[in-house]
């Protein structure tokens, strides 16, 4: 196991948060949340270059509008680059015969390839990129607990049809709390067991045994960790008289301004553009 | 407050195991022929730890997460574009295999005690045949992968050696968790508030 696999935590973005104070920063949760939600649907829709090279200069100037380092958006990439590379391999070798339109450039036995798969290729990486930067620039410039207040809000109206909006966000804000907790644990687990001379996985794949007995070492533990926490805040919870399905007010109302709209309206217009832009 | 549909302890168990789950994506271990993640022991032991329906609610919120862009899964994917891409279907059915893993634990622990091999047999139907069932013929449907031994091999028996020993790992780490927190321990009343 190379040392890079014990890394866990500083490959973990999810909760990341990187304070700017750009314009961006401050628009309202709800509205960033529609608005990421129909640029992302109009980037998966569109599947032509242009469309794509218009996309993709967009959501950089997203990053340069929030302040945030393009890098960021970029070490989000590096992770899947293997993913998006087998992904093309695969789809070039085998999407041929879907994909059967434009010319033929090769033919050998069942692998065709043509420019319509070619485009194929290119444009669902372009838009696996795209996906990932807008995301990024969604959870940099948002906290948490923003995103987490914003989604219970934009959730508000299923709770007439007895939907538990509010525990599910509860929910959420306490898993995404807990996953940067639990990678340190499981890395200092790793990084222990391996000082101690574990091989993880080194004995031939037929001696089922060993290898099973190989595991415990990490999982029981890190399941120990887990339900103590979970044991200790229940308590936490409890003890300060928590009722899950309580009428509650926020310290922080949410409060959306025109200039909001104007964003949304203008993300709206711009996924338009790109689902019936004809190039 | 009686109206809420989930007490704090359950939120609080439901959360842990989304948090688990997506520690388990990242955590790659080279078991059997193909690397495989921890992920699907953790759906396993939602269900037999968590219950059916406990269980299949910490997998709907994982998957929500992950739509809505958390790059949860292995590899540090995430978006609506991994769930229905070639493998979202094993990812789809986790909901299904904690809920079925935590329906046969419920079932054989009825009269409140539960033996290793029926853990074992839960984590078996659920996390392996679920998963697989649903996942298999999505991968062969998207990809267009024709039904030959080499496909069977390379998407399906490639993973059981990994799969069943993370089904025998499981049943353990349940039972432990089972004498550790009482109240976790199925076929009690107490579990299914």
């Amino acid at each position: 196991m190379a040392a890079h696999e014990f890394e866990l935590t500083r490959n973990i973005t999810i909760g990341q948060y990187l304070p700017t104070g750009s314009f961006i920063h401050r628009i309202d949760p709800r509205i960033k949340i529609v608005a990421f939600t129909v640029l992302v649907a109009a980037i998966a829709v569109c599947d032509t270059y242009a469309g794509n090279i218009i996309a993709l200069s967009f959501v950089c100037l997203l990053f340069r509008l929030s302040r945030i380092p393009v890098g960021y958006g970029l070490s989000g990439v590096k992770p899947a680059m293997p993913f998006i590379v087998i992904l093309a391999v695969l789809q070039l070798l085998f999407y041929g015969e879907v994909a059967s339109g434009g010319t033929v450039y090769l033919k050998y036995g069942v692998i065709i390839i043509t420019s319509e798969s070619i485009r194929l290729v290119i444009v669902s990486a372009l838009r696996f990129i795209e996906i990932i930067f807008v995301s990024s620039v969604l959870t940099l410039s948002t906290s948490t607990t923003q995103l987490t207040h914003g989604m219970a809000s934009l959730l508000k109206p299923l709770k007439h049809v007895k939907f538990p909006v509010h525990e599910l966000s509860l929910i959420i804000t306490i898993a995404i709390r807990f996953v940067p907790t639990f990678a340190m644990e499981m890395e200092k687990m790793m990084k222990a067991q391996a000082s101690r001379g574990a091989q993880f996985g080194q004995s031939a794949w037929w001696k089922i045994v060993e290898r099973t007995k190989d595991m415990f070492p990490l999982i029981i533990p890190l399941f120990h960790v887990a339900m103590n926490r979970a044991e200790d805040l229940v308590l936490a919870m409890e003890a300060r008289c928590y009722t899950p399905g309580g009428e509650r007010t926020s310290y922080r109302k949410l409060r959306a301004r025109p200039g909001d709209y104007l964003v949304l309206l203008f993300c709206l217009l711009f996924s338009l553009f790109l689902i019936w832009f004809p190039y | 407050m009686t109206s809420s549909a989930l007490s704090v302890r359950n939120m609080t168990f439901i959360a842990m195991f989304v948090a688990l789950t997506a520690i388990g994506g990242q955590v790659r271990l080279d078991i059997g022929p193909a690397p495989i993640t921890l992920q699907t022991l953790v759906v396993m032991l939602a269900g037999s730890i968590l219950g059916a329906r406990r269980g299949l609610l910490s997998m709907v919120v994982f998957i929500a997460l992950v739509a809505v862009g958390a790059p949860l899964l292995s590899g540090f994917r995430g978006g609506l574009g991994a769930l229905v891409g070639p493998t979202g279907g094993y990812i789809l059915s986790w909901p299904l295999a904690a809920f079925v893993t935590g329906w046969i634990v419920e079932k054989c622990a009825a009269n409140g005690r539960i033996k290793t091999w029926q853990i074992v047999l839960a984590h078996i139907a659920g996390g392996i045949l679920v998963i697989h069932a649903i996942g298999f013929p999505w991968l062969v449907m998207v990809m267009n992968l024709p039904l030959n031994p080499d496909t069977l091999i390379s998407s399906l028996l490639i993973f059981m050696p990994g799969d069943f020993i993370k089904a025998f790992v499981g049943a353990p780490v349940a039972l432990a968790v089972y004498k550790a927190i009482p109240s976790l321990k199925p076929g009690r009343k107490s579990n299914m508030a």
